[in-house]
């Protein structure tokens, strides 16, 4: 069995009521639930938004993409 | 196709960029899952950015791209622990710089490493992604010839 550490944290009343709310919202059982899910929120897709009808390759995207060597 | 399933993802510039231009479809099911919390380093914006730019898209499609990056994952600043980390890397791993400082950054908040750089494929903690694309590529070579 996994045995998560736990900690404490401060947060100002008005945030602990919104989590409350949120917790309502979500169905959450814990408020780690809650903040879990907010930090994995994700907006509307954007896969493939950037191609064109030719598709970049992967050699392309790649080249210079990043400088291999080392400065000193 | 690579199966991903650990909660704290790590994303290279390649694996961004391969999302935004379509290029490697397993990054749509890792991005997208709201099972993943996604981390980008600074620098990566600073990649992504300027390969936007060598390819011709516009401010507009840039700045959609920024964006999402901000709004879909946490951005991880370099910090001096890092710095250092990075550098034991480089020796250690025999990374360039660069590699050394967003790998380092990914392995000190133990998150997973993902990127289509096969540059990392020893490296511990790290998927390898768009690798079916570079052997349809091969192939293909193949063929041609």
């Amino acid at each position: 069995m996994i045995v998560l550490r736990i900690t404490t944290i401060q947060i100002e009343t008005p945030t602990k009521e919104l989590l409350n709310e949120l917790k309502k919202n979500y169905n959450s059982k814990t408020y780690d639930e809650v903040i879990k899910a907010l930090v994995s929120r994700k907006t509307k897709s954007m896969f493939g938004k950037l191609s064109k009808r030719k598709m970049t390759s992967l050699s392309k995207m790649m080249s210079t993409l990043r400088d291999k060597s080392d400065r000193i | 196709m690579t199966k991903v399933t650990e909660f704290k993802l790590f994303l290279d510039s390649s694996a961004w960029l391969g999302y935004f231009l379509g290029n490697i479809p397993e990054t749509k099911k890792i991005i997208d899952s709201s099972g993943n919390t996604l981390f980008t380093s600074i620098i990566s914006i600073h990649e992504i950015y300027k390969k936007l730019e060598t390819l011709g898209k516009t401010e507009k499609e840039k700045q959609e791209a920024m964006e999402f990056i901000e709004d879909n994952s946490i951005i991880v600043n370099l910090n001096k622990e890092t710095a250092i980390i990075s550098a034991k890397n480089c020796l250690k791993h025999g990374l360039h710089t660069i590699d050394s400082i967003i790998y380092s950054s990914a392995m000190e908040i133990q998150a997973i490493f993902v990127t289509a750089d096969n540059d990392f494929r020893k490296l511990p903690k790290t998927i390898i992604i768009g690798m079916d694309e570079v052997e349809k590529t091969k192939k293909k070579t193949k063929k041609e010839h």
